[in-house]
């Protein structure tokens, strides 16, 4: 459905100091530095996949989705979108995709976001049966009742987002962009929008490539994950993959019948977290067993746990090795 | 054919009622800005008084009064504040969202100004045909002339719309669009006709101006509805309004497709 070849997308962006002397400075002679957003990236995207884009900000991800929907031109590389080139930006093209940003809004701020669909209506030439039929199920599915007619202005940021996605989806898109479309939100928000999602896809089969903030949207969504930084592509795979491959240990929690001693507990792993009865210890992922069986022999256990080290935390070691890997290189 | 015209015009009539709802909600402020576009009738009361001890420049008062009654329904009729937030979408991004649907955002902006347009039909006339009889202008009004009339009040649009919209997208490549559109009104202002008759300066001035776009959008509708020109001068002002309405399509057109394309390369 997405063919992504080798994209490379520089940039040059005007550099100004701030203050009045900078600005005056900026007149007569500008600073230009060239922005490397996205370097060299290559993907393949099947019909009906929910893939997740994860990078820190400005790692390139917006700037890739923009290039799948047609609003940058790459600089170089090639990209089809369901057999199209997104930079022509033909209305067959657009019909067929959508894109949602988080901090964008499409809706008309003034009206009520009915108004917004029956425009949309027109514009995507939608038959008047569809259109009922799809504004009933998104009204279903992402429980807009008694929303839809009132002011946008007067709707809280979740309900406006659930607005802002049925607007978005009106026309029946295959492919959807998703670009933050949780920022902002508060968990239960989160959640409904990530449900929404899920059942878009299952029931249209819609292929969906999402970037997030929050781990929390990828882990429930999206088996498969690309990692971004600093425009290059250094993963892409599945979730549980990049687990194993990028988290080297495991994390044993502990609950104990006697409180125990830090100064002990040291001499078994990395200890993250202890108060008398509880304790967290990082274990080297195939040490692991020999480490459970040595505890329940040598302490009082009351309960053991193994679990994987949370997602977060493995996204953030990945990029804070790969920035240490770049200072060394200086 | 039939069902792309028929697309269209369901296209136009949702874009429009949308578009007047919208409106609806900032009625007061429409209000202002026509109040604000008083300044003709200030100048009427200007020159009337001027000429109230006999002609100048071979305007009597009822003269200027036609005169400047007229402009009043030009300046109202062809409103455009286009410029603003055509370069604040292009400058903020939110230029995006629209060029992700499957129409030129163009029409969306077009929309916003014919619906201000219909807002003023039932106060504009009214307030012009009071003005007439307090003056005892009629006269001075060549009535076979009103389709004519109304012909150059559509090409003044048409050239003032796509002119403003050119400078908008200026945008694309400067921040600075919005200060161009000061010193382009003071010009529209005088060389358009809005403050003086441009009948009022010598020949070879005249000259001039008429070779600019300005008079086409107030002076010459203006002098149409005043039954002033010859059938020559007539041809000769509908074919300078069609040919600066062309010119700035063209350049409309050719600064989107470039503007898009550095949009496009620079990113939002």
């Amino acid at each position: 459905m997405i063919h992504v070849q080798r994209l490379t997308k520089h940039y040059e962006v005007h550099e100004k100091q701030a203050g009045f002397r900078g600005s005056l400075r900026a007149l007569f002679h500008r600073e230009y530095k060239a922005v490397k957003a996205v370097e060299d990236i290559s993907f393949e995207i099947a019909p009906g996949e929910i893939v997740g884009f994860l990078g820190p900000n400005g790692a390139g991800k917006t700037t890739t989705l923009k290039m799948l929907s047609g609003l940058l031109h790459p600089t170089s590389g090639e990209v089809t979108v369901a057999g199209f080139t997104p930079k022509r930006r033909q209305r067959e093209f657009l019909t067929t995709i959508t894109l949602v940003m988080g901090q964008k809004q499409q809706l008309i701020w003034d009206l009520p976001a009915a108004d917004s669909f029956l425009v949309n209506q027109a514009i995507y030439d939608i038959p008047d049966d569809v259109y009922r039929q799809r504004v009933g199920e998104l009204t279903e599915m992402l429980g807009l009742g008694g929303l839809l007619n009132k002011q946008v202005r007067k709707l809280s940021l979740g309900e406006r987002m659930k607005c802002e996605l049925a607007a978005a989806l009106l026309h029946g898109p295959k492919v959807l962009f998703l670009d933050e479309p949780t920022i902002g939100l508060d968990v239960n928000m989160q959640q409904a929008v990530r449900d929404f999602v899920a059942g878009y896809n299952e029931r249209h089969g819609a292929t969906v490539l999402l970037t997030s903030h929050y781990m929390a949207d990828v882990t429930a969504l999206c088996r498969r994950v690309m990692v971004i930084d600093s425009g290059d592509l250094i993963f892409d795979g599945d979730l549980s993959s990049l687990v194993e491959q990028t988290a080297p240990q495991k994390l044993l929690k502990l609950e104990f019948r006697v409180p125990q001693s830090e100064a002990v507990l040291r001499g078994y792993g990395e200890l993250r977290e202890c108060s008398e009865l509880r304790a967290e210890l990082r274990v080297a992922r195939d040490r692991v067993t020999e480490t459970a069986a040595r505890l329940l022999n040598d302490l009082p256990i009351a309960d053991i746990g193994i679990e994987e080290v949370p997602i977060e935390e493995i996204i953030g070691q990945v990029f804070r090795g790969r920035q240490a890997e770049r200072e060394a290189a200086k | 054919m039939r069902t792309t015209l028929a697309r269209r015009w369901r296209l136009a009539r949702v874009l429009l009622s949308v578009t007047l709802a919208a409106f609806i909600e900032y009625r007061a402020e429409v209000l202002i800005w026509m109040i604000a576009g008083t300044l003709p009738l200030i100048m009427m009361f200007i020159w009337m008084g001027l000429a109230a001890n006999g002609p100048v420049g071979g305007y009597a008062a009822a003269d200027f009064a036609a005169y400047f009654l007229l402009v009043f329904i030009l300046r109202q009729f062809t409103v455009c504040w286009v410029v603003q937030p055509l370069s604040r979408d292009i400058r903020l991004g939110e230029m995006s969202a629209r060029l992700m649907r499957p129409l030129d955002p163009y029409w969306m902006y077009v929309a916003d100004h014919i619906v201000a347009l219909a807002m003023r039909l039932p106060i504009v006339p009214p307030v012009v045909l009071l003005g007439f009889i307090l003056t005892g202008a009629f006269v001075k009004l060549s009535l076979v002339a009103l389709p004519l009339f109304l012909l150059a009040l559509i090409g003044a649009w048409l050239i003032r719309f796509n002119m403003h919209y050119s400078l908008g997208l200026v945008a694309f490549w400067t921040e600075q669009a919005t200060s161009f559109e000061g010193l382009l009104f003071t010009i529209y202002m005088v060389f358009g006709g809005a403050l003086f008759p441009i009948g009022l300066l010598p020949p070879v001035a005249r000259e001039i101006i008429a070779l600019t776009p300005f008079p086409y959008m107030i002076g010459f509708p203006v002098d149409v509805m005043l039954g002033k020109l010859s059938t020559v001068e007539l041809l000769r002002g509908f074919g300078m309004q069609l040919l600066w309405t062309v010119a700035f399509i063209g350049a409309r057109q050719l600064a989107w497709r470039r503007g898009l394309r550095r949009y496009a390369a620079v990113g939002a």
